[in-house]
């Protein structure tokens, strides 16, 4: 009997795990949610209220429109549709106690932006205001006295103060793109804001015009520009100054000015090879950064000014390096695929856009500098070139020939919401994305 | 553990041995009767019959919806969670030879109900008789279980095949189904809260709003649990664990405020409120 009874315990305890096994598992209660049902944060922003002054609808709907218009660019929001709100901007609470959440949670808003407005003589007195319709939360308020015609300047930095409360960075929106667009057979500079809009020319050439790159202040463009009858670079501020950087013999191309100083890396070839060479801003020859046989074009800058990208063919294919400035170690980055261009170091340093061309098609992938893996972000759209980052590291902005003739798009960091940017007829290029910061 | 279990022995008691033996003797017969009972519907490849051994967790991420590719990670991720609680139980068990109700605490230390439970149990459970009783209880308890499990199975396999034929399917219909089928009793409270948390999986999904790239490319979790009440109020909700991006937090929130009131508690289930877990979780994006 003892003996059986030593036997059959670890039988009983055996049997007895066994069977609790089930039982137990059932007690766990939970459910699982492992992909977001929205991708957009929904959000609802009503025509803005006229609280003193004569109404001017300029301001109260259409500065609705264009902050609606703003916040969805980031693409993380959803703007809901205005015609289902149940709302009159006349009558309508838009300060905490009086508003009606209910009616904003019943549109399935989870964000509301209210806005009200005094009108003055020449300004106005724009107060808006940021709720969470579902915790029922005041979240921002800010208020604006601005000229009447300076309304959009409110409007953007309450834009970036909205995207500040999800994100911690007030995003891009006083940051501008420059590009090359194409009319009449010749190709200019042009720059427009950060969604596209208020397009200027910057460059009359009268030429050909290529390369844009804004210095890390926001004020200076380098180019390269064949107005002289070879590529030679300028500099040329938004004020109009224009100065000549360097016109040596060869190809003087592709400048990247280092992060918060006033000078900048480039391509010359004077010496019969092609080189990369770091220059102050006045073009004077700082030092010579690379010094092996073949092309070397294209740098691009780590935010801390400490590393330099580039595209190098000294392994036979044109492929992306890294140069440690100080210690002048340089790393290959790249290793799939056979024609790496174009790298764009992100403002967060921690990754490297590029384009990578595969199957006689230009896509656009990004490496993570520290893993080192890359990941695609265009595909089957045509050729996607010249990536280039926002000021915040959230999107791309890319040419892409998806729609017959090359134009610019935008996408996030992940290669979502890709969209067309630039809406003038031609044909528009080399995309390059300013720092913040502007006006 | 058997070592110990040696020494617990040698103060050897006649009566005490005896009990034991019938304890072991109850457990097996158990066993055989369970099996002669419920062994057919097992071997059988009738399909609204198979018995496969899944836990509800598992049968509802593979809800319908247009997310099915989307739970498929997840039941895999349910199963590994689920080993490491039951490894913990069985020191438990051969130490104190304690019973299975104990279980529930290490289980679920999240649930405060079920902690309470455990230190009284302690001093209840000390007397070999009434570890024997308590084990029989299991047993029956168990073979409660198993007898639902083809039942549930079976509306698993219903609800596959509808999320088959029509992705957007009609949940309320697969329940009125269960209820005619199912005996009524408390056998048919695993089913019913299994079909009551299928049906707010797909209220409380459709409010889960939460832009990926806020994640930036991380692997994210946030944990809530929510307090329902037999009215399907959620009287309460709680971080268990926070994911460190706050937007995802407050997206989980969210969908608590939003799904309030869930619909009523099933009619079985006779406690005053049910604790739910709501695991919210961002992949990396690549």
């Amino acid at each position: 009997m003892k003996k059986f009874f030593r036997m059959a315990t670890p039988i009983i305890i055996a049997f007895t795990a066994f069977l609790i096994t089930p039982a137990a598992f059932a007690q766990q209660d939970y459910i699982d949610f492992t992909k977001p049902f929205l991708r957009k944060i929904p959000v609802a922003v009503p025509y803005f209220k006229p609280l003193v002054g004569e109404e001017d609808t300029e301001i109260t709907e259409k500065s609705a429109e264009l902050l609606a218009s703003y916040i969805d660019f980031t693409g993380l929001f959803e703007v809901k549709d205005r015609a289902a709100y149940l709302f009159d901007n006349k009558t309508g609470g838009i300060i905490g106690p009086e508003i009606d959440y209910p009616n904003w949670r019943a549109i399935n808003a989870e964000l509301l932006i209210t806005g009200g407005v005094k009108f003055m003589d020449q300004t106005v007195i724009l107060q808006l205001r940021l709720f969470d319709t579902v915790k029922q939360e005041f979240l921002i308020g800010k208020q604006y006295s601005v000229w009447k015609k300076d309304v959009k300047k409110a409007i953007r930095k309450f834009s970036g103060e909205v995207v500040h409360h999800l994100t911690g960075d007030y995003g891009n929106f006083d940051s501008r793109l420059a590009f090359i667009s194409k009319s009449n057979g010749k190709k200019e500079i042009f720059i427009c804001d950060f969604d596209g809009t208020s397009i200027k020319q910057f460059t009359k050439t009268n030429s050909l015009a290529l390369n844009p790159a804004w210095s890390s202040d926001s004020k200076w463009i380098a180019y390269t520009s064949y107005e002289r009858n070879n590529p030679d670079l300028f500099i040329k501020h938004l004020n109009g100054e224009k100065k000549l950087l360097s016109s040596k013999k060869g190809i003087n191309t592709t400048p990247a000015w280092i992060p918060g100083k006033f000078a900048l890396a480039a391509t010359l070839s004077f010496s019969g090879d092609q080189e990369i060479y770091l220059l102050t801003g006045s073009g004077k020859i700082i030092k010579k950064l690379t010094s092996k046989w073949g092309i070397d074009v294209s740098p691009t800058w780590s935010p801390d000014g400490k590393k330099m990208a580039f595209v190098s063919n000294r392994s036979g294919d044109p492929q992306i390096y890294i140069l440690d400035i100080e210690t002048k170690r340089v790393e290959r980055q790249t290793f799939t695929g056979k024609y790496n261009t174009q790298p764009a170091w992100s403002p967060k340093g921690d990754k490297l856009a590029f384009s990578s061309m595969d199957n006689g098609h230009f896509n656009i992938y990004f490496l993570d500098v520290e893993t080192k893996k890359t990941f695609q972000l265009t595909k089957e759209a045509g050729d996607n070139e010249s990536p280039t980052w926002s000021p915040d590291g959230s999107l791309l902005a890319f040419s892409s020939t998806r729609e017959g003739v090359s134009r610019i798009y935008v996408m996030t960091a992940y290669g979502t919401d890709q969209r067309r940017l630039i809406t003038i007829p031609g044909q528009q290029s080399q995309p390059s994305w300013s720092s913040r910061g502007l006006k | 553990m058997q070592t110990r279990a040696y020494i617990l022995d040698e103060p050897e008691t006649a009566p005490l041995t005896t009990l034991i033996f019938f304890g072991v003797s109850i457990i097996l017969h158990a066993l055989l009767f369970g099996i002669i009972a419920y062994g057919p519907k097992i071997i059988s490849s009738n399909k609204s019959y198979s018995s496969r051994p899944k836990s509800i967790n598992v049968k509802l991420v593979s809800l319908p919806g247009n997310a099915r590719k989307a739970t498929r990670p997840a039941r895999t991720k349910t199963r590994t969670k689920k080993t490491p609680p039951v490894k913990k139980k069985k020191p438990d068990l051969v130490l104190n030879k304690k019973t299975v109700k104990e279980k529930k605490v290490s289980l679920n230390p999240v649930k405060k109900t079920k902690i309470k439970k455990k230190s009284s149990k302690k001093h209840e459970t000390y007397s070999t008789t009434s570890v024997v009783r308590k084990a029989v209880k299991d047993i029956e308890r168990k073979t409660k279980s198993d007898r639902a499990k083809p039942v549930t199975d079976a509306i698993e396999e219903l609800k596959r095949k509808m999320a088959e034929s029509n992705p957007i399917n009609d949940i309320q219909t697969t329940v009125d189904e269960q209820e005619a089928g199912g005996g009524g009793g408390g056998e048919v409270l695993l089913e019913a809260l299994a079909m009551y948390q299928a049906e707010i999986y797909v209220q409380m999904r459709k409010n889960w709003a939460y832009p990926a790239s806020l994640s930036k490319g991380r692997d994210i979790q946030v944990v809530v649990t929510i307090k329902i009440l037999p009215t399907g109020k959620i009287a309460d909700h709680w971080f268990v664990k926070r994911s460190g991006e706050k937007n995802l937090d407050s997206s989980a929130v969210n969908v608590v405020l939003k799904s309030d009131p869930l619909p009523p508690l099933p009619r079985s289930y006779k406690k005053p409120f049910y604790l739910l877990q709501l695991r919210f979780s961002q992949e990396g994006l690549r």
